[in-house]
């Protein structure tokens, strides 16, 4: 059996006991643009993600992105990098969860559109932004977290505010503004689907960063830059070690 | 060394605040010219030759053109070479 969701401007059907874990995602009685084949939770998710990149009307960009006092916040980033740790991380010190793998952005209007499934987290990254919630999942395996056990969840969607660049380095975190070049080629190496509309990709892309701040920061945990973030964009004060390892509601 | 460029065709430009963003969907490159770059750009229409950009950007600096002629030429170059310059068409 299975469930058809909205999902980054299209729709795709899946497997009910995959649309049980995605929560957050909007359902719909429209007919599928395509369909999750039957496989284990992650493998399905992955595959729910590639086929609503290749479907999507909307411009989809590798990245994170959470919600802030002023507006979206983008990170965007390959696979490995640490992406959905970094998410979960911001979430748990207060920023709003919209997407941990994909910026779903309209080309003509610039208005984000959320992906909130699921994050997948690793053995790893569970002690630092799951605690609490469950036993850690094995090495070598990574196991799905309904993003409201680690905080808010941000659907509307909105505008993007701030673009930040990151790197995965030893030693403290770091935050510091930078140029808006240096985000243009950035994003555009992180998009999933521009080759469909290449100038108008650009285009969205340039008038995107033209509004932002942009922002490099290195890290080598998550929380601390999550730490900097929060006390950077509204003053909240937030000591790594004292974040909330309960699970929220 | 072409004498006197043109931005080559296909090659799409936005202004981001003192840069200059081209994009080549042939080959999907971003490039990004800074501030002076991007003043050669913006002079590379084809009506003027490479001295002419030169001597014209010499009087918005305050430099002399010995000082600016290697970093200009360096430009058109390098743009050159990349495919974002070419040489502007003969009229007949």
């Amino acid at each position: 059996m299975t469930t058809v969701l909205h999902v980054l401007g299209t729709t795709i059907a899946v497997p009910d006991q995959l649309a049980a874990d995605c929560t957050h995602l909007p359902r719909t009685d429209a007919a599928p643009a395509a369909t999750v084949a039957p496989a284990p939770t992650p493998v399905a998710l992955a595959e729910l993600t590639a086929l609503a990149v290749e479907h999507s009307p909307l411009l989809c960009v590798h990245a994170g992105v959470v919600s802030g006092p002023d507006g979206l916040i983008v990170i965007p980033g390959p696979s490995g990098l640490g992406k959905t740790t970094l998410v979960a991380a911001l979430v748990r010190a207060g920023f709003g969860y919209v997407s941990d793998e994909a910026l779903a952005l309209d080309r003509d209007t610039g208005q984000v559109t959320a992906f909130a499934r699921p994050l997948a987290l690793g053995h790893e990254a569970w002690p630092l932004v799951a605690d609490g919630l469950g036993q850690s999942p094995a090495p070598g395996t990574e196991q799905l977290v309904e993003p409201g056990q680690l905080g808010r969840v941000d659907i509307a969607g909105g505008r993007v505010h701030d673009l930040l660049l990151v790197n995965r380095r030893p030693g403290p975190a770091h935050l510091e503004p930078t140029t808006q070049g240096e985000a243009v080629p950035a994003l555009l190496a992180r998009a999933f689907n521009h080759y469909r509309a290449p100038e108008a990709s650009f285009r969205a892309v340039v008038a995107l960063v033209r509004k932002s701040r942009v922002w490099h920061g290195t890290y080598a945990d998550a929380r601390e830059l999550a730490a900097l973030l929060a006390d950077r964009f509204s003053g909240w004060a937030r000591n790594p070690d004292q974040l909330d390892s309960t699970a929220r509601k | 060394m072409i004498d006197r460029p043109v931005p080559a065709q296909g090659v799409v430009v936005e202004d981001l605040d003192d840069d200059v963003c081209l994009y080549r969907s042939d080959i999907d490159e971003v490039l990004v010219l800074n501030q002076s770059a991007g003043d050669v750009w913006r002079l590379a229409d084809g009506q003027l030759t490479i001295a002419g950009i030169i001597e014209r950007l010499a009087v918005v600096y305050g430099l002399d053109e010995a000082t600016l002629d290697p970093d200009v030429r360096g430009v058109v170059d390098d743009l050159t070479t990349r495919g974002y310059l070419v040489e502007r068409a003969p009229t007949p």
